[in-house]
């Protein structure tokens, strides 16, 4: 370099020619504009599941057989309850092959304690997260789009300890993919990136009363995998439960209804607002799982002849599956009928 | 530049003279103790349990200043910051150390001050001896404690720890995250394979934890160009901050005139006078009797520069005389009528005839007049804010409320559980907090703007306020109402409506309204539990 003069003049070349011919270069780097995201293939996860034993169900439910208080009930057995309906589904062998990416999508939209029911119990997340790892998970991913502050829910939850105990891993949705919606093709959906990218997903709710869609369960709560101006969703809210169940079906619905928050939903805040059905449902059908929670876990207000709420009916009607689980091969203990 | 001469000195020797300098000892102190500060601002926002994890305000709990002030301005002494005594007592045994040794404001004007001089942008030895100017920060600081008197408060605006965590909190901490979030998301376009993409995550994650993304400051340009002014005013003058304008420099220079310990050349002296050329402060520590010890932050630079190295703290209050008049005290005074004049000044003019609406203050907050009293600008409840509600006023409250925290519900929002903010200020401005307090106490109260409102306005499902709703029972409540269609016909929808006993003010409904230019639902100042007037409900 001679001068200082010379130096600029180089430099200037030199970072006007790099930055001309960077899409050339990128490209030999092999570039991959993944967040306009065309193209996703979201079919593998309910192709994907593997041979099952011939006695497996595809729905199980279990209820305790619990007499006096509900609330001195132990939920020590929630690990144990979890293992046992993943047992009657064929165990986790049948969703999760060895070296897969697994992503649980729990409810942890709000920082409240576990027993105000507002949040799925960290004892069966964890289980969860054990099973998949013992299936030959290779990483098991853990996370929600939270309502309120992400740090604060994951934590107070108690979802990100356990989870943590049992080897998986919190994750923050961060990035999202543009997914075009399989029933208008005007609309997108921005979707949270680990969901995409994880081999098995596996959709892990707690039953809650919500005043708009009457409950929350293992459909509404893939909410939590998509990102935007989620508030709009509420304008054609059962609609939005029902795509989002056909666009982002998961490999296993879980709802857990040990706890379940009664009314005051889905924040809760009060213990009076908790009641017990200390019951556990889960399957391969989606709406299958949500109508025999909204039966089984809400005291009734579901029961026998009443009219489950819309979102059911427009899941069945895109085809997510059927509201009527007898259809399916199941085991239900403790449900009396 | 002198050098100094190198004669034929054993390795040792030279190890112990030159690298274990006490201007080196000084230069480790100095980086140690920011590197210490911003750890601390950084981690304040870490929980358990509604307490701190760290303790964020440590600095500011040191400020002897801010115990000065908050004791005149609210006749209270708080416990925390009792602390401060201690570098009292230091100063008036040793001198004004804090300053050169411990001060991070301090540290990074040093910093600034080399980075011109290696830029060859400033010369320490240009104007580096007394001036008449040097008494400024007296009047500085004669104007914050008047104005502490009076009610008002200047301290947040001159405060080295309160500038500095101001500083860090709302400009420096989020253009990091600007930086980073743009980095990232342009390395994210690329493909770094397997080992490459887990590395960057894995180097993400630190900064994550952090919690510094996705935090914004309105106004925080201004306060970063006014730090950033500050930092190149060094190029003018060394450490200007320090000579002129810290007013906590200026109360312990009261103090140092007590010291024991001054720089004092020896019988090695050839009166070159290079130590008074080189002294950052304005101390001229070469002429025995002009030795200005107040002034001294014994940085040893001039024993650094000694040729003869001739130069060392010793024992000594010998004190004779001093060249010029000492004016500290006409200077204290001439600022204490400036500071007094300050309040009348901004209040007068401005003070709206009732309350600010959008004048939402943290929970805890103490009513208006004391809280502005206490508040001393530092920012460490933003800091804490896990949300990013609480935003540094610009004229929400009057003149004399600049930079004081406001909630702001468009940026963030109170959290249910959380007492950070109260745990965080150093002054008792917000009080103490227990989390089941917290939860019931009334910052704001909500209302619908049924022109804006999607189920009042148009008739449409939304409802996501009361989804939203923390309280148990929630304040916002749906009615399933029949109404007429603005297209025509007419539905069956939920429609919301707040019972006011309830509403907290938290603003939830209004940070997650779909309406997201301005909500539908509204959360204002009336009601706030620390207000006698600002009330609008029969007792």
């Amino acid at each position: 370099m001679k001068s200082r003069r010379e130096f600029l003049r180089k430099s200037l070349w030199l970072t006007g020619g790099a930055a001309f011919t960077s899409p050339f270069w990128a490209s030999l780097l092999g570039v991959k504009r993944y967040r306009r995201g065309g193209g996703v293939r979201l079919e593998r996860r309910w192709d994907a599941l593997n041979p099952a034993p011939p006695e497996a169900v595809d729905l199980a439910a279990l209820r305790l057989p619990v007499a006096g208080p509900a609330a001195a009930a132990d939920f020590a057995a929630a690990a144990e309850m979890t293992r046992t309906i993943i047992e009657a589904l064929g165990g986790m062998g049948r969703f999760v092959s060895p070296g897969d990416t697994v992503y649980v999508k729990p409810n942890i939209g709000w920082a409240r304690r576990p027993e105000y029911a507002a949040t799925t119990n960290p004892d069966v997340v964890g289980e969860i997260v054990r099973l998949a790892k013992a299936a030959g998970a290779r990483d098991v991913q853990v996370g929600d789009r939270s309502c309120e502050e992400p740090r604060k829910c994951y934590e107070e939850s108690r979802i990100g300890p356990a989870v943590e105990a049992a080897g998986g891993r919190m994750v923050f949705p961060r990035e999202y993919v543009r997914v075009r919606s399989p029933l208008d093709p005007a609309r997108e959906w921005l979707v949270d990136a680990n969901y995409l990218a994880a081999d098995k997903v596996i959709s892990a709710a707690i039953a809650k009363h919500h005043a708009l869609t009457g409950a929350t369960l293992a459909m509404k709560n893939l909410f939590g995998a998509v990102g935007g101006e989620r508030s709009r969703l509420h304008q054609r809210v059962h609609e939005s439960i029902a795509e989002l169940a056909l666009l982002l079906r998961p490999t296993l619905c879980l709802v857990d209804g040990l706890r379940a928050l009664a009314s005051n939903g889905p924040q809760g805040g009060s213990l009076s607002y908790v009641e017990h059905p200390l019951a556990i449902v889960a399957g391969v059908d989606p709406v299958a799982v949500d109508a025999f929670a909204l039966r089984h876990m809400f005291g009734g207000r579901y029961g026998g002849s009443a009219a489950l709420p819309r979102f059911v009916a427009r899941a069945e009607e895109y085809g997510v599956g059927f509201a009527d689980w007898t259809r399916a091969k199941s085991r239900c203990e403790g449900f009396g009928g | 530049m002198a050098r100094r001469k190198s004669d034929g000195r054993g390795l040792a020797e030279r190890i112990d003279r030159e690298i274990l300098s006490a201007a080196n000892l000084r230069r480790l102190s100095q980086v140690a103790a920011l590197a210490l500060f911003l750890l601390l601002v950084v981690l304040s926002i870490q929980q358990a349990g509604g307490v701190q994890v760290y303790p964020g305000t440590l600095f500011l709990d040191f400020d002897p200043l801010l115990l000065a002030v908050t004791y005149l301005s609210a006749h209270a002494l708080e416990p925390a910051l009792l602390l401060s005594l201690a570098v009292v007592v230091l100063t008036a045994l040793f001198g004004r150390f804090y300053c050169g040794w411990v001060c991070p404001l301090g540290a990074l004007q040093t910093f600034a001050g080399w980075l011109g001089r290696k830029l060859r942008l400033s010369s320490r030895e240009a104007r580096s001896g007394y001036s008449r100017l040097l008494g400024m920060k007296h009047f500085v600081l004669g104007a914050v404690l008047a104005s502490a008197l009076f009610g008002g408060q200047l301290v947040g605006y001159f405060d080295p720890i309160a500038l500095l965590t101001r500083t860090v909190t709302t400009a420096l901490l989020p253009a990091l995250a600007w930086a980073t979030d743009s980095l990232y998301s342009f390395l994210g376009r690329f493909d770094f394979g397997q080992v490459g993409n887990t590395a960057l995550g894995v180097l993400y994650l630190p900064y994550e934890g952090a919690e510094i993304a996705e935090r914004f400051h309105q106004g925080g340009v201004l306060i970063g160009v006014v730090f950033l002014a500050l930092m190149l005013l060094n190029w003018l003058r060394e450490r200007f901050f320090c000579r002129y304008l810290c007013p906590l420099g200026a109360l312990l220079s009261l103090f140092a005139r007590l010291g024991l310990v001054r720089m004092r050349p020896d019988e090695k002296c050839t009166s070159c006078d290079a130590c008074s050329r080189n002294c950052p402060t304005g101390a001229e520590p070469g002429s025995l009797e002009g030795f200005r010890v107040e002034e001294c932050v014994f940085c040893y630079t001039c024993a650094e520069r000694c040729p003869e190295e001739g130069l060392a703290a010793g024992l000594g209050r010998a004190r004779a005389a001093p060249a010029v008049p000492d004016r500290t005290r006409r200077d204290l005074v001439l600022g204490a009528a400036a500071g007094a004049l300050f309040l009348p000044l901004v209040k007068s003019p401005w003070r709206p005839k009732r309350v600010a609406p959008e004048l939402i203050r943290p929970p805890g907050a103490r009513a208006e007049q004391e809280f502005l009293s206490r508040c001393v600008r530092c920012g460490a409840c933003m800091r804490a804010c896990p949300t990013n509600v609480l935003q540094p006023a610009v004229l929400e409250g009057g003149l004399d409320g600049f930079w004081t925290p406001v909630m702001k519900y468009r940026f963030g929002y109170c959290l249910y559980g959380c007492t950070l903010c109260s745990a965080a200020c150093p002054t008792g401005a917000i009080e103490r907090l227990t989390v089941e307090e917290k939860k019931a106490r009334k910052i704001g109260q909500a209302f619908f703007d049924q022109s804006r409102c999607l189920p009042h306005a148009f008739g449409r499902e939304c409802t996501v306020c009361e989804e939203h709703c923390p309280t148990a029972p929630k304040a916002i409540v749906t009615r399933a109402e029949r109404v007429l269609l603005p297209e025509g016909g007419e539905a069956v929808i939920h429609v919301p409506e707040i019972v006011p006993e309830r509403c907290i003010g938290c603003g939830i409904c209004e940070n997650v309204c779909p309406i997201v230019d301005a909500a539908g639902v509204r959360v204002t100042s009336v009601g706030e539990a620390r207000s006698e007037e600002n009330q609008f409900l029969a007792r």
